[in-house]
């Protein structure tokens, strides 16, 4: 981003028919092209601007993309694992998996990233009246937001992993859902498809009350011991009544994706608070508020902006699954 | 690579209403700054957004939350209502279509952005609707009809 550097650059020789320097714009002499943000190869700051932000949305549709892809997964996997339950008698693995989701912490951490929103857009407001106290205190305003929120989803990752939910890490939530009242549906058969029981005649419901009681039994006998899903249900927490048996493959399967898509949406907040960082340091120097100079806090603001609308779809997808 | 004839870049130059597409219009970028069709008005088409527009939209995007989160609750049996079935999936999705919508268009400006800008930014939404329009329409219908293997 050259048009952050206040330096005035050589003047280029243009081939004009007429001569260049009876026609001065705006009081910028020493035969400048324009005001000092303006590069060489733009005409005038009109075209800089269309610019950069048609740049700017053309990475921006390649990030739509990659979430795109994402968020495919998520709705090709949803589908099949609800027919799947649907068919079996079982819980959505999805629905359980949103249910085991820290429902506060989530509704925060989205009231953060739609203020983080609003404190960028004033950013680009103030930046464009030229106010470089309120240009560095929202950005700085906005940094925080975003540091707040990656803080309340390492609190919320940190407790997965501490009763074993983590695929490929520490997959182990038998306690832990047996604490909610879910009891994991046993993969044998044909493509891993969830069998009831030991072969005993009995609903799905029978199954998965005796189950329960089994592994209450279980963890009873052994003191609660089991690993990294020893920690079952919260101390401060009764264990639930029976609720629902749900297949505990494709149940891993949406924590597999709730992993990957709020770990690159994370990726792509630290990205972006390393950007603000940067742009603070810049906006104390004055290169935004100095002259007119507002556009990279502009482009700056369309990344942001689109990191939190990839919030506003995963949240109700990730969290509010109700059935 | 072919350059346009003296005639045609002096019609351009002198006379840019005569010919079709950018070229030699004003504001295109494509007239030299001495060019009486040149228009640079020294600012740079900023459309300047007030902060009230920027409140009334964070308070629209703090009622849709609320009405996220209300569905929600609704689905789940909230007053005794059945809940929305099939409809949970395309309900929420579309209040938080209506999130997204209110962010593109204000906050980032599309609003007030050129067609190209617009056109750019909806291309996303339309590739991405081709992966799952396209792709879903396989998986979806897989059940449909009843064949071995499936």
């Amino acid at each position: 981003m050259s048009n952050i550097a206040v330096s005035s650059a050589p003047h280029e020789a243009v081939a004009h028919a007429h001569d260049h320097a009876a026609h001065e714009h705006g009081g910028h002499g020493h035969g400048h092209h324009g005001p000092a943000n303006l590069l060489h190869h733009f005409t005038d700051l009109a075209q800089q601007r269309e610019s950069n932000a048609l740049g700017m949305w053309v990475f921006l549709v390649t990030e739509v993309m990659t979430f795109g892809a994402l968020f495919f997964i998520y709705t090709l996997y949803r589908h099949l694992s609800d027919s799947a339950a649907f068919q079996a008698g079982y819980k959505a693995p999805f629905a359980v998996g949103s249910a085991l989701m820290n429902f506060e912490l989530g509704f925060i951490n989205t009231l953060v990233l739609l203020c983080s929103s609003l404190t960028v857009a004033t950013a680009v407001y103030v930046a464009g009246v030229r106010n470089k106290k309120w240009l560095v205190g929202m950005l700085a305003l906005t940094a925080f937001l975003g540091v707040v929120f990656l803080g309340i989803k390492a609190v919320e990752w940190k407790h997965d992993y501490d009763v074993g939910l983590v695929p490929g890490l520490n997959w182990n939530p038998e306690s832990y859902l047996a604490g909610k009242g879910y009891v994991l549906a046993q993969p044998t058969g044909v493509n891993g498809q969830a069998y009831i029981g030991d072969g005993r005649p009995e609903t799905v419901k029978e199954y998965g009350a005796r189950r329960l009681e089994e592994i209450r039994a279980n963890e009873a006998a052994h003191g609660g011991h089991g690993g990294h899903g020893g920690h079952g249900a919260h101390s401060d927490e009764k264990p639930k009544p029976f609720q629902a048996v749900v297949n505990g493959m494709q149940l891993q399967m949406f924590f597999v994706i709730y992993f990957c898509m709020t770990g690159l949406h994370a990726i792509h907040m630290i990205i972006g608070l390393g950007l603000i960082s940067v742009f603070i340091w810049h906006a104390k120097n004055g290169i935004f508020t100095d002259i007119q100079n507002d556009q990279p806090i502009e482009i700056f603001g369309l990344y942001w902006h689109f990191v939190d609308i990839v919030w506003i779809f995963l949240y109700p997808l990730l969290y509010l699954i109700a059935h | 690579m072919a350059q346009p004839s003296p005639e045609r870049l002096k019609t351009q130059l002198e006379h840019p209403e005569k010919v079709a597409g950018n070229v030699g219009h004003a504001g295109s970028g494509t007239q030299p700054e001495n060019s009486p069709h040149f228009e640079d008005h020294g600012d740079d088409h900023t459309h300047h957004v007030s902060m009230m527009t920027y409140y009334k939209v964070f308070g629209f995007l703090m009622v849709f939350l609320l009405l996220t989160v209300f569905a929600f609750f609704l689905d789940k049996g909230l007053f005794g209502f059945p809940g929305f079935g099939f409809w949970s999936a395309p309900i929420a999705l579309a209040i938080a279509f209506a999130k997204a919508m209110a962010v593109v268009l204000i906050f980032m400006h599309v609003k007030f952005s050129s067609k190209l800008v617009q056109i750019f930014a909806s291309t996303g939404l339309i590739f991405v609707g081709i992966l799952f329009l396209l792709t879903m329409n396989d998986y979806w219908t897989r059940a449909w009809i009843p064949v071995a293997g499936q």
